[in-house]
């Protein structure tokens, strides 16, 4: 009787504490752990390695290390087919489509860079290659956010917005792109200081 | 037993303390704003009379730069509800079943036999409703398996109980049973209705499967109405808690109890999955006031008093006390009619002079004197089972917090208490036929919520 007990006892406990589909955890032995949250169709997201994604069209992600704002996002993409990936960040997942954001399109067109909706600017000389992997950090500090790709820098500039702890994943029209090596660190004005 | 209440005390009291952790979700964002600043601090310190400044001399000027950051975070917190249904009590009134031992549990379950509601009752052949379904303390959270196909929930109960008939040996039921369900809406707007299907296993005391399928309406108030089909079909060993209580105490029971019933659910909340998605403060709310206990105590002027017999001082005779209240808005002329009910109503002037109602009509109609705090709400109500009397009265409210309210009631109830209520009732409060009587007194409200105006469902359609 007291196996029967503990064996249903146990059952809703793993059943009530496995089902949440739309999240996902990456890098969970790292000092900063990432939370992944699908706010797509659970189809469009899907989580492959430790520290690897997968967006196939329509997909849309949310990347976070609680409690962490002065981010340093650092991914490598590698788009499979399609055009490229829009990243947002200095916004939140809640309501997103209300927020204020900061977005980055890498495409195999360029980059461009937006405040909301303000063009901040587009560059014709960084352009994602179909297959390739490329090297994508964001930083931020303070005020100041800046964008490199491999060794260019795309944007260094200023914004009022409020820094988060997210970094929002997207997947352009019909692109499948493969996200790796997923990382997340504190970004120090006066570099990184140890207790 | 003595073991068992404990128990069954301690889990009650560990749910409602531990309430907001498995029926609120909190979620978090936090915002660093940056300020960087810079100070430039530029000296110059020339000394009085000549120097010998050669080609390569120091100037006196100095220059000193200190640069701060200063961040301050923003932590902003957002509460949802995390459950899919969260209700204290369910009751099903069940045809079907035990026939020649019918216990009369009445419409809903809630309607019983009062005369004959002792373990040694074997049951008659009169009765409709032959049996009854009790759940305490429900609840139900998303289960999001299948790839999170949609409306699948996996719940349990405080305490489920299944009744076929008046024989207790047959009973099945289990602390905390597994239930699992899936809804189908026909209707998603409030109050929905929804076709339910549910597997459900009881482990302790009774060992049992329920298979069922419900037609659901609700929740508005807290209220809910469904009609079942299922059946039930479980063990009772010998030595199980139901099977000892029994006259016929020699054997375990195999129970196999198919059923019809009809059922209500009393402060049964529904959420739909996006109404899960959405906070708290921007939920609708349909009732002005649902609780779990209001209580009064009252004087009403009569020579003996129900609270102490042996007393002389028969000031406070009496007490008023209505358990699961419900007071659901009228959207009609400004939305202050309301129509409420209770899952039982005592009105108990004195001794001798009381009166017991299972879900009354109330009629009322519900001011807000001082918004946020003090609000009134005359009312008229009829109770018509197992007594029959009128009470009209009028309550002023003092809302203490979301969860405790202080009241003054005046009133006047008339009527019938009907002779039909066992020795255990009629010894403690006394015999009666009619009463008429005024009375004033104090209440309390204990998960007692009221609702202002701009918190109402029709007033935040405006």
């Amino acid at each position: 009787m007291k196996i029967i007990i503990e064996s249903i006892i146990a059952i809703c406990v793993i059943i009530a504490t496995s089902c949440t589909p739309d999240q996902y955890r990456l890098n969970e032995s790292a000092e900063y752990p990432i939370a992944g949250l699908i706010m797509s169709d659970l189809d469009s997201v899907m989580k492959l390695k430790g520290n690897e994604i997968m967006l196939y069209p329509g997909g849309l992600t949310a990347l976070r290390s609680e409690g962490m704002t002065q981010l340093h996002a650092d991914i490598s993409t590698q788009i499979i087919s399609g055009e490229g990936i829009t990243m947002y960040f200095r916004t939140v997942s809640d309501k997103m489509e209300q927020k204020n954001y900061i977005r980055f399109n890498y495409s195999t067109n360029g980059c461009k860079v937006f405040e909301n909706k303000d063009l901040l600017v587009s560059v014709d000389s960084i352009k994602a290659k179909i297959g390739q992997l490329a090297r994508v950090q964001i930083r931020n500090d303070g005020v100041i956010y800046t964008i490199t790709v491999d060794c260019d820098t795309v944007i260094r500039y200023r914004t009022n917005l409020p820094a988060t702890e997210y970094l929002i994943l997207s997947s352009m029209k019909n692109s499948k792109i493969k996200i790796s090596g997923i990382n997340f660190d504190e970004e120090y004005l006066f570099g990184k200081m140890k207790d | 037993m003595k073991k068992q209440f404990v128990i069954i005390a301690v889990l009650i009291s560990a749910v409602i303390s531990g309430c907001t952790s498995f029926s609120t979700r909190v979620e978090k964002d936090t915002y660093t704003i940056a300020k960087r600043d810079t100070l430039l601090i530029k000296e110059q310190k020339n000394m009085p009379g000549m120097r010998d400044n050669g080609i390569i001399y120091p100037s006196s000027r100095a220059i000193t730069t200190s640069r701060t950051l200063v961040q301050k975070d923003s932590v902003v917190e957002r509460e949802y509800p995390d459950f899919i249904r969260l209700g204290i009590f369910e009751a099903v009134g069940t045809i079907g079943s035990g026939k020649d031992n019918s216990a009369g549990m009445g419409l809903f379950g809630i309607f019983p036999d009062f005369e004959n509601m002792k373990t040694t009752y074997r049951g008659s052949t009169d009765k409709k409703f032959q049996g009854g379904i009790y759940r305490v303390g429900i609840g139900e959270w998303r289960l999001r398996w299948f790839r999170d196909a949609a409306n699948w929930t996996i719940g349990t109960n405080l305490i489920e109980l299944f009744m076929p008939d008046a024989r207790v040996e047959r009973n099945l039921s289990s602390y905390f049973p597994l239930q699992i369900r899936k809804r189908f809406y026909l209707s998603e707007s409030v109050p929905y209705v929804c076709f339910t299907t549910a597997f459900g296993v009881g482990y302790y005391p009774s060992q049992y499967v329920n298979l069922s399928g419900s037609l659901d309406f609700g929740s508005i108030g807290g209220l809910n109405l469904r009609a079942y089909l299922g059946c039930a079909v479980g063990v009772n060993a010998k030595s199980s808690y139901w099977v000892r209580i029994s006259e016929n105490n020699q054997d375990g029971q195999t129970v196999v109890y198919p059923y019809l019933g009809l059922g209500i659910s009393f402060l049964d909340f529904h959420n739909l999955v996006p109404e899960t998605m959405k906070e708290w403060s921007e939920h609708k709310h349909s009732s002005w006031n649902i609780g779990l206990v209001q209580a009064g105590i009252i004087a009403a002027g009569i020579d003996s008093s129900a609270l102490n017999e042996k007393s002389k001082s028969n000031f406070l005779s009496g007490v008023l006390i209505r358990l699961a209240n419900a007071s659901v808005a009228l959207p009609i002329l400004n939305n202050q009619f309301y129509l409420g009910t209770s899952l039982a109503n005592l009105v108990i002037l004195g001794r001798n002079a009381w009166g017991i109602g299972i879900l009354p009509f109330r009629l009322g109609y519900w001011q807000t004197i001082l918004s946020d705090e003090l609000s009134t709400e005359p009312f008229i109500e009829f109770n018509y089972y197992p007594s029959q009397f009128f009470h009209i009265g009028n309550r002023f409210n003092l809302r203490i917090s979301n969860f405790l309210n202080l009241g003054l009631i005046v009133g006047y109830a008339a009527g019938s208490s009907v002779n039909a209520f066992g020795n255990d009732i009629t010894s403690q409060f006394g015999l009666t036929s009619k009463f008429a009587r005024p009375y004033i007194g104090f209440s309390l409200g204990f998960g007692d919520r009221i609702f202002f105006p701009e918190e109402l469902y029709y007033n935040k359609q405006k």
